[in-house]
């Protein structure tokens, strides 16, 4: 879902940029000395989701993690996002320097809004984390698929055929995000609950 | 801690496996495009094994954007045009514009010398050749020659014919013997990110991770 160089319209790609600033400067104050690993290492693991290819019938997706970064570091997920896109836009030529903020927020945004909705369920216990979880990695890859449909519609493709071509194709990866999170928040929980009850949502 | 630590390599590590046996990426769409004769093709690909279907092609101008023709690949991801007159006589360069769609979008130029030396004409027919501008070029190339060799070239008509013909001839060889060349181009180019930029990217993260880390600690001490 990495937009192209040259593809938005001005307005969108400086929206785009001053909601991603916003995001990050918010996330980068949730970021004390302790969670700082916690961050690098997430972004890392986004940063590398997108080259792992499982191919499912004639088409082949990749996994995006961005509701697992949302679940495990609330705001903090901006400034990770933001950061790994930036590394894949200039090794790889993923998306590209000057859509970097529109991307930020396609994939950030969402993963947060879930971490906020469903942070409750995340910090109870058992089978309720694990629901929540599922739920945060499923629909923040949903509502990354309508963010970038919406920002290619603000630039001129029409948005009901851009929507139901992204997220027809997302979501056998919606489900597969869902069980992934739900079993590393699960398995994280036990190892170190530590890094989920920090969070930073609840405060 | 440690045994976390290990898991995590483990974890990585089984990713970066992945990651270096797959080569298929639909982050990036590629385009490619050669010259034979006067005719254009254009590959399409999101990787060798998928190919853009249908993506729309918009030929234009490079230098003012004009535009020149518009299309559309077929199932192989292939598109083919003649080069347009209007493009031939204002010596442009083509700018060769994909969108794929959902925002995968990119570009390739043909510049005005890879097509220039293709006479518009189909190589069966040399006789209809001369009427065109490059014809006209190689006329004067022929007659402009030295005195003491324009004795050589008995006829300037006939030797303008033969030129084309050979020239024609010439391309069609070339051409057969760079096809693999071109190949190889190709798949260098549809290449995704090797092991060596993955790590590399990595080793940034943990870069900046550790530049913020030293940053803090001075900053705690100070406080």
């Amino acid at each position: 879902m990495h937009i192209s160089e040259g593809v938005l319209s001005g307005p969108v790609l400086a929206c785009g940029w001053a909601l991603a600033a916003g995001g990050v400067a918010l996330g980068l104050r949730r970021v004390d000395y302790d969670r700082l690993m916690t961050v690098a290492i997430l972004s890392a693991a986004f940063f590398v989701a997108s080259l792992v290819h499982v191919p499912i019938g004639p088409v082949s997706v990749h996994l995006i993690l961005n509701g697992l970064l949302g679940a495990v570091l609330g705001l903090a997920a901006f400034p990770a996002v933001c950061i790994a896109l930036l590394l894949q836009a200039m090794l790889f030529q993923f998306g590209g320097l000057v859509v970097l903020g529109v991307n930020t927020v396609d994939m950030a945004l969402p993963a947060v809004v879930c971490a906020l909705v469903f942070g409750p369920l995340l910090r109870a216990g058992g089978k309720a984390r694990l629901v929540g979880a599922f739920c945060c990695g499923f629909l923040a890859v949903l509502g990354a698929g309508l963010l970038t449909a919406l920002a290619l519609a603000l630039s001129g493709e029409a948005f009901l055929t851009t929507a139901k071509l992204i997220l027809l194709a997302h979501v056998p990866i919606m489900c597969a995000e869902g069980v992934l999170t739900a079993m590393v928040v699960g398995f994280l929980a036990k190892v170190r609950p530590e890094m989920l009850a920090s969070s930073g949502l609840a405060g | 801690m440690w045994r976390y630590f290990v898991r995590a390599c483990c974890v990585v590590a089984g990713l970066l496996c992945l990651a270096a046996a797959q080569d298929a990426f639909a982050h990036r769409v590629n385009v490619f495009a050669y010259v034979e004769g006067d005719t254009v093709h254009v590959e399409c690909s999101y990787s060798r094994s998928d190919r853009v279907r249908f993506g729309e092609i918009d030929v234009t101008n490079a230098a003012n954007g004009q535009s020149y023709l518009t299309g559309k690949t077929d199932e192989q991801g292939n598109f083919s045009f003649v080069v347009p007159e209007a493009a031939r006589k204002a010596k442009a360069d083509l700018r060769i514009l994909l969108r794929a769609g959902e925002g995968h979008q990119n570009d390739w130029t043909v510049k005005y010398d890879e097509y220039a030396a293709a006479a518009p004409s189909s190589p069966g027919q040399p006789e209809a050749a001369p009427a065109t501008s490059q014809s006209h070029a190689a006329v004067q190339a022929v007659t402009a020659v030295p005195a003491p060799r324009a004795q050589a070239t008995v006829a300037p008509a006939d030797a303008a014919a033969m030129r084309v013909l050979l020239e024609t001839t010439v391309e069609a060889v070339v051409e057969k013997k760079i096809a693999p060349i071109r190949k190889i181009l190709l798949d260098e180019q549809e290449k995704g990110p090797g092991l060596a930029e993955v790590v590399g990217g990595i080793g940034w993260l943990v870069g900046i991770a550790g530049l913020v880390a030293y940053v803090k600690s001075r900053h705690g001490k100070g406080a």
